[in-house]
């Protein structure tokens, strides 16, 4: 089973070679909110405030680049 | 109308709501041998952000900035369970992983932020916990339990994320574990 239910789609995906270069995603969002959190809970509300907007800013941006696939419709 | 205390214990059982999701979804990925594609680990990252605003009241008192960021985040993850529904909307289609109670778990997702942005603008609706300030509140082990359970169980998501999709961008379908793959 694939996240994208059509076999065409792939032809619009990225092979594990072509992403070389490119840093983890996903992982990085994860311990950013997770340092809002620890910001956060120590005291540092500006710090939190800060390191949300900065992880959210990244989150929105990372659903663009996963999202705008093309959307396969067979009618 | 909530008192500064009651609107704290209510987000402190926010926080154990958002934990017990994510422990499901952990227990779901390595029980079931399912890998989490990038739409399902974004609305995992959407839920790490939804528990930020209520940390927040509990350690500051309850502020209305507070659950603004509680309110954006269930936004964020509702738009991205939209997006996954939507690829697998056609009539046939299998959809990605197993099925939970008859819902994929990214319908299971929408539910749950849909739910999270009613109930934040539900608690935005009462004043007083507002206007009693609270200088420096007093967390109980019910609450710091709350907050460390989520803090941990985000971390994990940073190991199991880099486990399963390595120093690179985590493929759209994920067939291993790319750092145990030889």
């Amino acid at each position: 089973m694939e996240c994208f239910p059509h076999p065409s789609v792939k032809e619009y995906m990225l092979g594990p070679g072509e992403l070389t270069g490119q840093v983890m995603d996903q992982a990085v969002l994860f311990l950013l909110f997770a340092l809002a959190m620890l910001a956060g809970w120590f005291g540092h509300r500006s710090l939190a405030l800060a390191l949300f907007g900065l992880s959210f800013v990244l989150s929105v941006a990372d659903y663009f680049h996963h999202a705008t696939d093309a959307l396969p419709l067979s009618f | 109308m909530l008192t500064p205390r009651l609107a704290m214990t209510l987000n402190a059982l926010g926080l154990y709501a958002i934990a017990a999701i994510l422990a499901v979804a952990f227990a779901m990925q390595f029980w079931l041998h399912e890998l989490p594609c990038p739409l399902c680990l974004l609305q995992r990252v959407a839920f790490a952000a939804l528990a930020v605003g209520p940390i927040l009241n509990l350690r500051f008192g309850p502020r209305p900035s507070h659950y603004a960021l509680s309110l954006l985040a269930a936004l964020l993850g509702a738009g991205i369970a939209m997006r996954q529904i939507l690829l697998h909307i056609m009539p046939g289609d299998p959809g990605y992983g197993s099925a939970l109670l008859g819902l994929h778990y990214y319908s299971w997702a929408f539910v749950c932020f849909a739910a999270a942005l009613l109930l934040t603008a539900a608690m935005l609706l009462s004043d007083r916990q507002f206007k009693e300030t609270i200088e420096t509140p007093r967390l109980g082990a019910f609450g710091t339990t709350a907050v460390f359970l989520v803090i941990a169980l985000t971390l994990a998501n940073v190991a199991g994320t880099f486990v399963e999709c390595g120093p690179n961008v985590c493929p759209d379908d994920p067939v291993s574990y790319r750092l145990l793959s030889p």
